[in-house]
């Protein structure tokens, strides 16, 4: 009997101890989730023209990033900033890329030598993003004017003779409005989804229906989840079996 | 003239460019859609248009108006940009019509059609 009674009591206790556990690991999920205390929205934006119509005059502009030492998202309200010109700058071996954004005016990506000096002109078309990779430098370009929405990215590297230079890998679906590097990866996103360019340079695209929600960043977490934060939303790509589900968040007041 | 004055008050007081598509019903009426902003000093996106929502069934895309910030111009936004000038020719392809409006900052509205004008004209009169 005292065995039993020893038994019982242990086997409550074990289960006490796997309910604590338990609520330890949850309440860790629960706090490792940047999207704690989100309401999530059950409609998809694109399919609700009033969310879509509020969304877009709405205050709340979501940014989201992922910690440098953490590796964990955050997310930021910020307000929609009047950039005073976009100019990207990368060192390579060849020199320093300059690359530069002004939108109608056009813009370009060129080579200089330490002291400034123009030596190369490479691209006359508005540069968005430079990322050094493994095989290269890519180059994000793009353009969302009028009804013109075009974007792409290039690779600048050296041949197998030695000599530099750059050429387009592949048309985007539109101008990408964020770029990110993440788990080795490129993730970009635009009004009419997200890409992936993995580091062997093959592109994958989802399609989604962002271009009235004003995506403006974009990060994954360690478990592959990707993030865009936009005009009062957030939204969470989770893998699936086949492609990701799509998870839309957003915070009180932000929808009126 | 009354879509450049909302553009123009709408670009001073944001400090972003803001447009809209033109267009023309089955029954000749002209219209425009809401204007709209991406919330950039030096382009817009007149219309979402991969699905026209926009733009009324059975209607037809004639044209885009759009102000000028002058940020980042090297003419101030005065006149029609590159990127302009270069549109309007692939928008005349695609459509088959194209009237491009630009607003400047000082309010003077520029028309060019690039299948009649040589290059942009000035319209008489300024945006208050």
């Amino acid at each position: 009997m005292p065995n039993k009674a020893h038994g019982t009591l242990g086997g409550t206790s074990t289960l006490l101890a796997c309910i604590a556990l338990c609520c330890i690991v949850s309440c860790k999920r629960a706090s490792d989730d940047p999207l704690t205390g989100w309401k999530a929205i059950s409609e998809e934006p694109a399919q609700n023209a009033i969310l879509l119509q509020q969304a877009e005059t709405s205050q709340c502009v979501w940014r989201v990033a992922q910690d440098a030492g953490t590796h964990s998202i955050a997310i930021q309200q910020v307000a929609h900033k009047a950039p005073k010109g976009h100019q990207v700058r990368l060192q390579t071996e060849t020199g320093v890329l300059v690359g530069t954004d002004n939108g109608e005016y056009g813009g370009g990506l060129i080579l200089t030598d330490d002291k400034g000096v123009l030596t190369k002109r490479l691209l006359d078309t508005d540069v968005l993003q430079l990322l050094p990779s493994k095989l290269g430098v890519l180059v994000f370009t793009g353009l969302l004017h009028l009804s013109f929405d075009e974007g792409a990215v290039w690779l600048y590297s050296k041949g197998s003779d030695g000599i530099w230079s750059i050429k387009k890998i592949a048309d985007l679906n539109g101008k990408p409005s964020a770029i990110s590097s993440a788990n080795g990866d490129v993730l970009a996103v635009g009004g009419h989804g997200v890409s992936r360019l993995d580091q062997a340079l093959n592109l994958t695209e989802i399609t989604l229906p962002f271009a009235q929600v004003f995506p403006n960043s974009i990060a994954e977490d360690a478990h592959g989840s990707i993030y865009v934060g936009m005009n009062a939303f957030v939204v969470r790509l989770v893998p699936a079996k086949t492609g990701y589900t799509h998870e839309w968040f957003t915070k009180p007041g932000c929808l009126r | 003239m009354n879509a450049s004055a909302g553009i123009s008050g709408a670009v001073q007081s944001t400090g972003w460019e803001w447009g809209a598509a033109l267009y023309k019903t089955s029954d000749g009426m002209v219209g425009i859609t809401p204007l709209r902003t991406d919330h950039d000093p030096g382009s817009v996106g007149t219309t979402d248009y991969y699905t026209g929502k926009d733009i009324p069934a059975g209607a037809t895309r004639i044209g885009d108006v759009h102000g000028h910030t002058g940020i980042n111009s090297p003419d101030k936004g005065m006149h029609m940009s590159s990127g302009d000038l270069g549109i309007a020719g692939t928008m005349l392809k695609a459509h088959g019509t194209e009237t491009m409006y630009i607003v400047n900052p000082q309010g003077q509205v520029w028309k060019f059609n690039p299948a009649t004008d040589a290059k942009p004209v000035l319209l008489p009169g300024r945006i208050q």
